[in-house]
C-alpha cells in the first residue's frame, strides 16, 4: 500500500533512497497506483520549491530534485496512463536566442510541470519567430523566456517585439527569467514580468491562467 | 609624471581606496572582456586565434577609453591550447559576436572515490580522454601534444608581453601581484571536474565521495598556493592594484550547510593567511554575494575588496563598513542608457561611497557583448572618472 505522505516528504527531503524504494515497490505491486505517486512526488516538488524560497534549498538542490523527478517518471511512466498534470493548460518555455543555458530553464520547467502546467519546451538558442510560430501552433497563450548572458536581454526583446509584429501581444502573456532579468529589464523588453526564480515563476504563471480559463 | 610616477600613482589610487584612505581620485577599472574586441571591429575568433589582433584590441581599448587598471587582456586566447588538442570549452559565434561556456564534467559521480586515490593518474586517465575527443579514440600523437605545449608558451608569452606593454606604455599597473590568483577547491570542480549539474548530485548522493575528492584536489593543487602564502613576506605588494584574486562561483547552487561544509573552511584559510600577511584580496563574486557577508563582518578594514556582480552596493557599504567595493556600474545601464544616466550614476557612486574611500569603479558584470555598453557611455564615464 501506498505511503503517499511518506513519498512526498521524502521528495520535498530529496531523500532519494526513499522515493526510489517506494516508487519501485508501486510498480513491484503492479503500478495500480503510480498516478497516485506520481501526484505525491509533484506535491514534494512544490515543498522543493517552497524551501527553495525561504532559503533553505538552493540551485543545486533544484537540480538535484529535478534529477529525482527525472528518475520517478522513468519508474513510473510505463503504469502511468496520462503524460501527467495539465490542470492550468500549456506553455511555451525555452532559453533565448544565443544563449546556450539550459540547467535554469530544466529546473523551472520541472518545477512547473509539478505545478500543474503542460510546458512545450523548445530548447536553447531559441530565434523569435520559432516561438512565434510553436505558440500560433500550439494556442500557447503564456511564454517564459529564460536567459543567463546578458545578451539574452536583446533576445528577449527581439521575442517580444516578434509577437506584436505578429498581431499576438495582446493575447499573449510573456515572463523573462534568468541572471540579467530585472525590473528595469522587464521594462526594456516589454515583457510582462519578470522573475528569478522557480517559485515567483509559477506564482505569476498561474494567475494567468486562472484569468484566461 | 613619468610612466613609471603614473603607474605607481594609478595603483596607488586603489590600495588608497583598499585602505579607506581617500584617494586623489576614485579609481576606474576595466572589466570588459570579448566586448573590447567588438568594439575595435574584429571577430570575435579572429582576435581570440590572434595574439598580435589581441594586442591591438588592448592597445585601442586603453587609447580609446582611458582606464586606470584592465583587469582582462586577452586571457580567452588561452582557448588555443585545448584547441591544439581538438577540444574547446567555448562556443564562439562570431555572426551573433557571442561567446558561451560549456559545463562539461570530465568525472562520473561514482568516479570520485577514484579521482581522490590519484588526482593526477585519474587526470591523465581518465579526464584527458573526457576532454579532448583525440585523446579518447586513441589519435592523439606526439605531434599534438608537443603543438599544444607549444601554444602555452605563446600564450604565457603574450600575456607577458601585453602585461609589460600595458605597463611601460600605458603606464597601467597589473591588477593582482604575481601568482596572486587564487582558487577554491569546489570551484574546481565546479567549474571543471563535474560541471553545475555533476557537483550539485555530489553534494546530497554519497557526500563522503565528494569530500574525499575535495581534500585530494586542494591537497594537490591548491594547498601548495596557501603554503606559498603563509611563507610570503608581510605586507602588499604596492606595485599591484590588489595582491591577490578569487574568483568564486559555485556559492549560487549551494545551500547553507553545503556553503558551510564544502565552500567556507577552503576560502577562510585563504582569507585568513592574507589577513595575517595585510594583503589585499579582490573578491569577484557571480551572482549574490549575499550569503558571504556574515562570514566577512569581522575582517580588518583593507583586506577585502569585493566585486559583487549583482546585489546593490549601497547596501553592501550599510552591511560591511569594513570591506572596500569594486564595482557598482550597471552593465545594463552602460548598454540602455544615456551618457548623462551613465555620468549621474558614476557621480552618486563616488559621492556616496568614495569620499572617505573603500570605493572603485567598475562595472558590475563581465562586459561580454556588443549591446552590454554603448561606446559613448563608456567614453562619458572614463572622462568623468578622469575629471575628477
Amino acid at each position: 500500500m501506498l505511503d503517499i505522505e511518506k513519498l512526498k516528504q521524502a521528495m520535498g527531503e530529496l531523500d532519494e533512497d526513499t522515493v526510489l524504494e517506494i516508487l519501485n515497490g508501486v510498480m513491484a505491486d503492479g503500478g495500480a497506483e503510480a498516478e497516485k505517486a506520481m501526484e505525491a512526488c509533484q506535491d514534494g516538488l512544490n515543498i522543493v520549491g517552497d524551501l527553495f524560497e525561504k532559503s533553505e534549498y538552493f540551485v543545486g538542490d533544484l537540480i538535484f530534485a529535478g534529477e529525482l523527478m527525472t528518475q520517478a517518471v522513468e519508474i513510473l511512466s510505463p503504469a502511468l496512463t496520462s503524460g501527467g498534470g495539465s490542470a492550468k493548460g500549456r506553455m511555451i518555455m525555452c532559453t533565448v536566442k544565443d544563449d546556450l543555458h539550459d540547467i535554469g530553464k530544466n529546473i523551472v520547467i520541472a518545477m512547473l510541470q509539478a505545478s500543474g502546467f503542460e510546458v512545450i519546451d523548445l530548447g536553447i538558442d531559441v530565434d523569435p519567430q520559432t516561438i512565434v510560430e510553436e505558440a500560433k501552433k500550439n494556442d500557447v497563450k503564456i511564454i517564459a523566456l529564460s536567459g543567463v548572458l546578458t545578451l539574452a536581454i536583446d533576445s528577449m526583446k527581439a521575442t517580444v517585439d516578434a509577437f506584436k509584429e505578429a498581431g499576438l501581444r495582446d493575447q499573449t502573456k510573456i515572463i523573462i527569467g534568468g541572471a540579467p532579468v530585472s525590473a528595469e529589464a522587464c521594462e526594456h523588453v516589454g515583457a510582462d514580468a519578470w522573475a528569478h526564480n522557480p517559485q515567483d515563476t509559477i506564482r505569476i504563471c498561474s494567475e494567468w491562467a486562472a484569468q484566461m480559463q | 609624471m613619468t610612466n613609471q610616477e603614473l603607474r605607481q600613482y594609478r595603483a596607488k589610487l586603489f590600495r588608497d581606496a583598499s585602505n579607506f584612505v581617500k584617494p586623489d581620485r576614485v579609481p576606474h577599472m576595466s572589466f570588459f572582456v570579448t566586448w573590447k574586441i567588438l568594439d575595435a571591429g574584429y571577430k570575435l575568433s579572429e582576435a581570440m586565434n590572434d595574439y598580435d589582433i589581441m594586442e591591438k584590441v588592448v592597445r585601442r581599448h586603453q587609447e580609446e577609453y582611458g582606464f586606470d587598471c584592465i583587469l582582462e587582456m586577452g586571457a580567452r586566447n588561452a582557448i588555443r591550447i585545448p584547441m591544439a588538442l581538438g577540444a574547446c570549452s567555448y562556443y564562439i559565434n562570431d555572426e551573433a559576436g557571442t561567446v558561451n561556456f560549456k559545463d562539461k564534467a570530465i568525472c562520473e559521480h561514482d568516479e570520485l572515490t577514484e579521482l581522490a586515490q590519484d588526482v593526477k593518474k585519474f587526470f591523465w586517465e581518465k579526464g584527458m580522454s573526457r576532454k579532448y575527443p583525440m585523446w579518447a579514440d586513441g589519435t592523439v600523437t606526439l605531434t599534438d601534444v608537443q603543438k599544444a605545449l607549444d601554444e602555452r608558451t605563446l600564450f604565457m608569452e603574450y600575456m607577458g608581453r601585453i602585461s609589460k606593454i600595458m605597463s611601460e606604455e600605458y603606464a597601467l599597473p597589473p591588477y593582482a601581484a604575481p601568482k596572486g590568483y587564487g582558487y577554491i577547491a569546489l570551484d574546481f570542480m565546479f567549474n571543471t571536474i563535474r560541471g553545475i549539474r555533476g557537483l550539485s548530485i555530489d553534494m546530497r548522493k554519497d557526500t563522503g565521495a565528494l569530500e574525499a575528492a575535495l581534500d585530494a584536489v586542494n591537497a594537490r593543487y591548491f594547498r601548495p598556493g596557501i603554503e606559498m602564502l603563509k611563507k610570503a613576506p608581510v605586507g602588499p605588494d604596492l606595485n599591484a592594484c590588489f595582491d591577490y584574486d578569487l574568483t568564486l562561483l559555485c556559492h549560487t547552487i549551494l545551500n547553507q550547510k553545503q556553503f558551510d561544509k564544502y565552500l567556507w573552511p577552503y576560502m577562510k584559510e585563504t582569507l585568513d593567511v592574507l589577513a595575517e600577511k595585510k594583503m589585499t584580496v579582490r573578491l569577484f563574486m557571480e551572482g549574490s554575494s549575499k550569503r558571504f557577508w556574515d562570514y566577512l563582518k569581522d575582517y580588518p578594514k583593507g583586506l577585502i575588496v569585493m566585486h559583487p556582480e549583482q546585489d546593490d552596493v549601497f547596501e553592501i557599504r550599510k552591511e560591511l563598513p569594513n570591506v572596500a567595493i569594486l564595482g557598482g556600474m550597471p552593465v545594463s545601464l552602460l548598454g540602455t542608457g544615456t551618457k548623462e544616466q551613465c555620468v549621474e550614476r558614476a557621480k552618486a557612486l563616488c559621492e556616496e561611497l568614495g569620499k572617505d574611500g573603500g570605493f572603485m569603479l567598475t562595472q558590475d558584470k563581465m562586459v561580454s557583448f556588443r549591446n552590454d555598453a554603448k561606446p559613448e557611455n563608456v567614453k562619458a564615464v572614463c572622462e568623468y572618472m578622469r575629471s575628477l
